[in-house]
């Protein structure tokens, strides 16, 4: 019998709304575990913002207790209230992720490749083609999260 | 350490550790203290609760669930003796007193309050992802630390999946309808208390009032959960707000928010915008984009209220009434959507049957929550 897969968990931002997606399985045979969203307010005072994203990011990984947490980080922040919202969390993230000792990744758009997931066509096209017992519908935002999750699984 | 007739005087040293400065509150369980603890140099409250058996440690579980419950919005336990007939727990000092205190001191203003109760949220979260349901939330439990609400006394927690709790007594005024009927107890009696506890922050309601004056009435009101439903909405509470809130407090568990994130969720959604602060019956101001704002209600043969954003008169806003009431009902729309958004709600002129001119408004005077 082979070592249990790990489960991988993976985060995407877009301005008002956490996206998380929970993979497990290998990069060749990804398996879907869950997914949602939680959604904030992108005007609130700095101070606050950062508290959400720190408590938000410690409740979604108490309930789905993955083996390593990943994320994509988007570089279309042009102000500084977008890199507020878009950017900033994620240095909290990494700081949960340091407080409780999970390995964390870091991924941009361009990282999810055919050559690094294996797939054929069109990254989104290949959640719904390649990710078993997924969604009948989810949108691209979700599988930004998923395709951070993916990139974090094993090979 | 005393015997059980004792009360701890300020000045006293306990256990040779802890020098008891000032009290802080009590309750039924017990009473609190602000102390420091010598050997470390620490401010500390510390809660003293006397034991009728203490071979059972009974009173000793209310720190271990705080303690297991450890998170940025729970007070903090530091530690916890059992001795001669006492169980002392030492914990976190805040200095800024309960939300409950803040509602006796002056106007809590919607934004804070509603702040205050998501990051209480946040903690009601946690402790049920461990098992753990409150049973007492309500504004005198929850801490105003420096930028950040804390919750607190874990004094009536209950695990309900294995019946440990410390005492059967709950609070009673908060407490969903199937708590107080059947005494079921789960997350969602938590979500009950959490949106009664917001509804009495929003009404700026420190106290139960006239609430309660008619016993038989409230007793009713708690058995079917209607509890909110006599308290009621001040008008000046958005509608948003109103929405939320009856879902939080509906009388069946099915039709409220499924868990505290979802309710703090929804909370999240509302982008409170202006921090409006009700200076007198016909005043309130606030700060918006760096410029201070104030809404007044001005007596007269046409009674008028005057919207000021800076030095300049917003005309949009301003308006006369051929009454008291309209007046009054027109400036509570207007704290209710600007209260909500960072620009000013548009303008609707109408003459009203008086001839006066006026922004159109209509607006229930006290709404009910039915």
């Amino acid at each position: 019998m082979g070592a249990p897969h790990v489960s991988a968990l993976g985060f995407n931002i877009k301005k008002g709304e956490l996206w998380h997606c929970v993979l497990s399985g290998t990069r060749c045979e990804p398996v879907y575990v869950s997914h949602n969203r939680d959604r904030f307010d992108p005007d609130q005072p700095r101070t606050a913002l950062a508290n959400y994203f720190k408590q938000t990011f410690g409740e979604v990984i108490s309930r789905t207790a993955p083996d390593r947490l990943a994320y994509r980080v988007s570089l279309d922040a042009n102000s500084a209230d977008q890199v507020a919202y878009l950017t900033f969390p994620f240095g909290i993230l990494n700081l949960v992720a340091h407080d409780r000792s999970l390995p964390i990744s870091e991924y941009v758009s361009q990282s999810f490749s055919k050559k690094a997931l294996g797939f054929v066509g069109n990254k989104f096209e290949a959640c719904d083609e390649v990710i078993a017992g997924r969604p009948d519908k989810w949108g691209d935002p979700e599988k930004l999260a998923a395709l951070a999750a993916w990139m974090a699984l094993d090979a | 350490m005393p015997d059980h007739t004792y009360r701890v005087q300020p000045g006293e040293m306990l256990l040779n550790k802890f020098e008891v400065i000032r009290p802080l509150g009590h309750g039924h369980f017990g009473e609190v203290h602000h102390v420091i603890n010598r050997p470390v140099g620490r401010p500390a409250a510390l809660k003293t609760i006397e034991v009728t058996d203490p071979t059972t440690h009974r009173a000793a579980i209310e720190a271990q669930a705080q303690n297991l419950c450890s998170h940025d919005h729970v007070v903090k336990i530091h530690g916890a003796d059992v001795i001669n007939g006492f169980v002392l727990i030492e914990m976190e000092f805040i200095e800024g007193g309960s939300l409950g205190d803040r509602l006796m001191q002056g106007f809590v203003p919607l934004i804070d309050g509603v702040q205050a109760v998501k990051e209480v949220l946040f903690a009601l979260e946690h402790a049920h992802t461990r098992g753990i349901v409150h049973r007492d939330v309500k504004p005198a439990n929850i801490m105003l630390a420096q930028n950040k609400a804390k919750l607190s006394d874990f004094g009536t927690i209950i695990q309900p999946h294995t019946g440990i709790r410390v005492t059967d007594l709950f609070y009673q005024f908060h407490a969903a309808p199937e708590a107080v009927n059947s005494g079921e107890f789960s997350p969602l009696g938590d979500v009950f208390a959490a949106g009664l506890t917001l509804l009495r922050v929003a009404n700026n309601m420190p106290g139960w009032g006239t609430v309660i004056d008619d016993a038989g009435a409230w007793e009713t009101d708690l058995r079917n959960g209607t509890m909110a439903r006599r308290i009621g909405f001040k008008p000046y509470l958005p509608r948003a707000l109103k929405t939320i809130l009856r879902k939080a407090c509906d009388p069946d568990p099915a039709r409220r928010y499924a868990s505290a994130a979802a309710f703090r969720e929804a909370l999240e959604r509302l982008r409170l915008a202006r921090r409006w602060v009700r200076v007198s019956d016909n005043e309130w101001i606030c700060e918006s984009t760096g410029r201070i704002e104030a809404v007044r209600y001005v007596n007269g043969r046409h009674p008028a209220v005057e919207f000021f954003s800076g030095s300049r008169r917003q005309l949009d806003l301003c308006g006369t009434f051929g009454t008291e009431r309209e007046a009054r009902e027109h400036m509570d729309r207007v704290i209710a959507e600007t209260t909500m958004g960072h620009t000013a709600p548009s303008r609707r002129p109408r003459s009203n049957r008086n001839g006066t001119q006026g922004a159109g408004v209509s607006v229930a005077m006290a709404d009910d929550i039915s």
